[in-house]
């Protein structure tokens, strides 16, 4: 039974993809099911572009992007925490498959070796390299008040009850980080299927990383092993998910226009999340302390 | 079926048979006559050394024989055997070492008497002969790769504090003098702040020795089999007399404060050495950089080992041992995987530069993928060995602010932030080195031709990748031959689980996963459905800019991506902390409001 579960559960994910699939490729938000529809449908007849110097790398990427996201996908727990690979889903794990996920469209534009490639992908990079600490404290923080890095450990602790203070300053902290972080590795020159995986992937890394969040801050209606939860579970996740989607893309859109073409890593919102962050740590280790 | 002990005293004195035949060896190499021929077969020394480490790791008979010399001071044989942790670095550096002397055999006695130095030093059972048995390692080492005068007293004095720290260690017998047998410093532990003074002995004693590892600025200007030859052989010295002395003889996590002086060194070590890779612009000087940052990840486990340990966590301490003995591993081999890389570019691209190489990947597939493997110990991204290390590590984190109060937790909290950055800025930069090295167009027409290496360089290469891949896929297997090392390292907690071998989810999750995740890529790529011969032929996109004239055949140097556009953001990210640091140092009230205005400005 266990194992019957994960099929509806990729379903939904893959569908809520799919639903959110033009939005990735215009901008952050959601798109009309027919735009979403004809684009899919576009880029499955589509014939593949094939630019002259490219390689194996070229057309690994999508593959790779698609593949790792799935993998993250299929250990995240939406509407129930009895996935079969519940044993598996640590939130290291499930931060380096979203990692490599993110990095993959990064080979091909290495592959393209223009100066523009170069910048794109080092300043994301160079991003990520100051805010991988802050994520790691928030994820730190959690693990600290759960007593264990598993997701669903994690989410049974805290719908049990766990202290409100380092909860709310690691949301803070990772809204903090939506507002400053860069746009998504722009899609490489792909045409047709491969480029419809690197947006598939896209979409769904940010399906799992809405279901992540829903699961470690707000784990209310996450169903376990009995079927009888899972009509509940299915729509508390679609509620939190979206949500959390929603506030995501508004804090994206909201951020300065002026800011972005900006020559240096550093904001004062990412100064913001660094404290945050710490506070969220501290916090959840003299709550632990205490406890 | 061999007993254990009759198969330990087997394995010991096969051990012993290799050293003298090295010393041997090293004699007829002063004759003209057989030094050719000794020379070529040399590498199968370490070969048989990593063997036998295999077998002591494998059976568990680690410690069980113990051989005393009639050599050594009046009065007082060297004391010989091979516990678990000396069984699995003779298994981890002999690889390496093998590897190296394969490609480049040095026909020279000095070599020789370097493997029989470094292996005496592994098995040495005692003070007198650890310290004998490095001095002539380090003797043979300066004179085969002529060091320079500075590193020559860096070593001395590195010898100096370790013997300074064995002068600690060594409980007195009842006549005065010193009992240098290892038995007896475990069996008198020092606590409090004599036990940190030892760590701290120990860590700058093998700091000094291992220098020129840690300068990999000078290092990285070395011939590349030169420079491989230095990492194979001080990246293991030097983390086995980390470990010897801070986990074994000075009882891991015994005495405080000597958890915090192996975190801070480890940290350092591991930042410095992941930006150094990030910077710098020659494949040499980025392996060595590579060895630096694994060297410190694998000390930093050690100093998270020894928080848990004296903290009396005991699966926190034996997750975060396993961690730094497989960091040890990925440390011995990774590292001089990529300087033979480097030395295979050099000899068939011309250049070791990164802003001359590129377009590699389709002309020299396999170092390509040796490169990628080797890459993978510091990027730590699944299913790369790094993860499984990393991942580990991370599992123990969550228990620290146990300890401490809430300085604990702060250093803890800064501990994590500062892992998180060292993983990122490992990620950034092996990326950069693989994506300018071997993607995209070449940049001169001398990589544009460059072919693929000679079939026994590929044949080595190949080894030490697949050593590594398999540590990521299947890392269980590395953490079960670690066992017997880890029972030393955490003899307490071995005594009540009857040894340490990992349990099903290490040797499952990680096959599994990465099966998965290759079955599926396989899967995608088949769904492509355009076969590349069938997709529609363009040109690439040059990110706005024009296609090149035709005198620029390499295309224009302008659009290209170089090493210093890929890394424009990180410097001027950094400028501002490195300013406000610089200034904090002079005038703290001015530094700070400059500090403030940089931020702000950005």
């Amino acid at each position: 039974m266990a194992g019957m579960v994960e099929i509806p559960h990729l379903a939904l994910m893959i569908a809520a993809a799919l639903a959110l699939g033009a939005g990735v490729r215009e901008k952050p938000g959601f798109a009309a099911m027919r735009a979403n529809f004809l684009m899919w449908r576009g880029l499955w007849r589509q014939r593949a572009r094939w630019p002259a110097p490219m390689t194996g790398a070229f057309w690994l990427a999508p593959a790779l992007s698609l593949a790792s996201v799935l993998l993250a996908a299929a250990l995240t727990p939406s509407f129930t925490t009895a996935l079969p690979g519940a044993a598996l889903a640590s939130l290291p794990l499930l931060a380096g498959l979203l990692g490599l996920s993110a990095l993959a469209p990064g080979l091909a534009l290495l592959e393209g070796g223009t100066t523009a490639g170069g910048l794109a992908l080092g300043w994301r990079l160079g991003f990520g390299v100051l805010a991988t600490p802050i994520l790691f404290l928030v994820l730190w923080s959690l693990a600290q008040l759960a007593g264990g890095v598993l997701v669903g450990g994690i989410s049974a602790e805290i719908a049990a009850g766990a202290p409100l203070v380092p909860r709310l300053l690691g949301l803070l902290a990772l809204a903090a980080l939506a507002r400053c972080a860069p746009e998504p590795l722009p899609c490489p020159d792909h045409g047709g299927r491969a480029r419809a995986a690197f947006l598939a992937a896209a979409a769904l890394r940010r399906v799992v990383l809405c279901s992540l969040i829903a699961d470690l801050f707000f784990p209310a209606g996450l169903a376990g092993a009995e079927v009888a939860g899972w009509g509940i579970g299915i729509l508390a996740w679609a509620i939190k998910a979206g949500a959390v989607a929603l506030a995501g893309s508004a804090l994206s859109r909201a951020r300065p226009a002026a800011r972005r073409p900006s020559p240096t890593l550093l904001s004062p919102e990412l100064g913001a999340a660094w404290a945050l962050a710490l506070g969220a740590a501290l916090s959840a280790a003299f709550a632990r302390g205490a406890a | 079926m061999l007993v254990p002990g009759v198969m330990a005293t087997l394995v010991l004195l096969l051990a012993l048979g290799l050293i003298a035949g090295l010393v041997g060896g090293a004699a007829a190499l002063l004759l003209a006559a057989p030094r050719r021929w000794l020379g070529r077969f040399l590498w199968l020394a370490p070969l048989g050394a990593a063997v036998l480490g295999g077998l002591v790791c494998g059976a568990g008979t680690g410690g069980r024989a113990v051989l005393t010399l009639p050599l050594g001071l009046p009065g007082y044989g060297a004391v010989l055997t091979i516990d678990g942790l000396a069984g699995f670095f003779l298994m981890a550096s002999g690889v390496a070492l093998a590897a190296v002397l394969r490609l480049a055999p040095p026909a020279r006695p000095a070599a020789a008497a370097l493997l029989a130095g470094f292996y005496a030093s592994l098995l040495a059972a005692d003070g007198f002969t650890l310290i004998i048995a490095l001095a002539a390692t380090l003797i043979a080492l300066w004179r085969l790769v002529a060091a320079g005068r500075g590193v020559v007293l860096a070593g001395i004095a590195g010898l100096g504090a370790l013997l300074l720290a064995l002068a600690r260690l060594a409980p007195l017998f009842p006549d005065g003098a010193p009992d240098a047998a290892f038995s007896a410093m475990r069996a008198a532990p020092q606590a409090g702040a004599r036990g940190a003074a030892i760590v701290a002995l120990a860590l700058l004693g093998a700091g000094l020795i291992a220098l020129p590892l840690l300068w990999p600025a000078r290092l990285g200007r070395r011939v590349a089999h030169e420079a491989a030859l230095i990492v194979a052989l001080l990246v293991p010295s030097g983390l086995y007399l980390v470990l010897r002395f801070s986990g074994d003889l000075a009882a891991l996590g015994a005495a405080p404060g000597q958890d915090v002086i192996i975190v801070v060194g480890g940290a350092a070590l591991m930042l410095g050495g992941a930006r150094e890779a990030l910077l710098a612009t020659t494949l040499g000087r980025i392996a060595a950089a590579v060895g630096v940052a694994l060297f410190g990840e694998a000390i930093l486990a050690c100093g998270v080992a020894a928080l848990a340990r004296g903290a009396d966590l005991t699966d926190a301490a034996q997750a975060a041992a396993s961690a730094a003995l497989l960091l040890v591993f990925l440390a011995s081999l990774a590292p001089v995987l990529l300087l033979l890389v480097a030395a295979v570019l050099r000899a068939e691209a011309g250049t070791e530069a990164l802003a001359r190489l590129g377009g590699l990947a389709p002309r020299l597939p396999f170092t390509a993928a040796s490169a990628l493997a080797g890459a993978s110990a510091l990027a730590a991204l699944p299913p790369g060995p790094g993860f499984a290390a990393m991942a580990l590590m991370l599992g123990t984190l969550w228990h620290l602010p146990r300890i401490g109060g809430g300085a604990g937790a702060f250093g803890a909290a800064l501990l994590v932030a500062l892992l998180g950055a060292g993983l990122a800025l490992g990620v950034f930069a092996m990326l950069r080195f693989l994506g300018l090295g071997f993607l995209g167009p070449p940049r001169t027409p001398r990589a544009s031709a460059a072919t693929e290496s000679d079939r026994p360089t590929c044949w080595v290469l190949g080894g030490l990748a697949g050593l590594l891949a398999l540590a990521g896929v299947a890392p269980g297997l590395i953490l079960w031959l670690a066992g017997p090392a880890l029972a030393v390292l955490l003899p307490a907690a071995a005594a009540v689980s009857g040894g340490l071998r990992p349990g099903w989810l290490a040797w499952l999750a990680p096959t599994l996963l990465a099966g998965l995740l290759a079955a599926l890529v396989a899967l995608m790529q088949r769904l492509r459905g355009d076969r590349a011969d069938a997709a529609r032929p363009e040109t690439a996109w040059q990110g706005g800019y024009g296609p090149p004239p035709r005198w620029l055949p390499f295309g224009d140097p302008a659009t290209l991506m170089d090493p210093a556009c890929f890394t424009a953001s990180w410097r001027c990210a950094e400028r501002p902390l490195g300013a406000a640091l610089a200034r904090l140092a002079r005038r703290p009230r001015a530094a700070w409001r400059a500090g403030c205005a940089a931020w702000w400005a950005g």
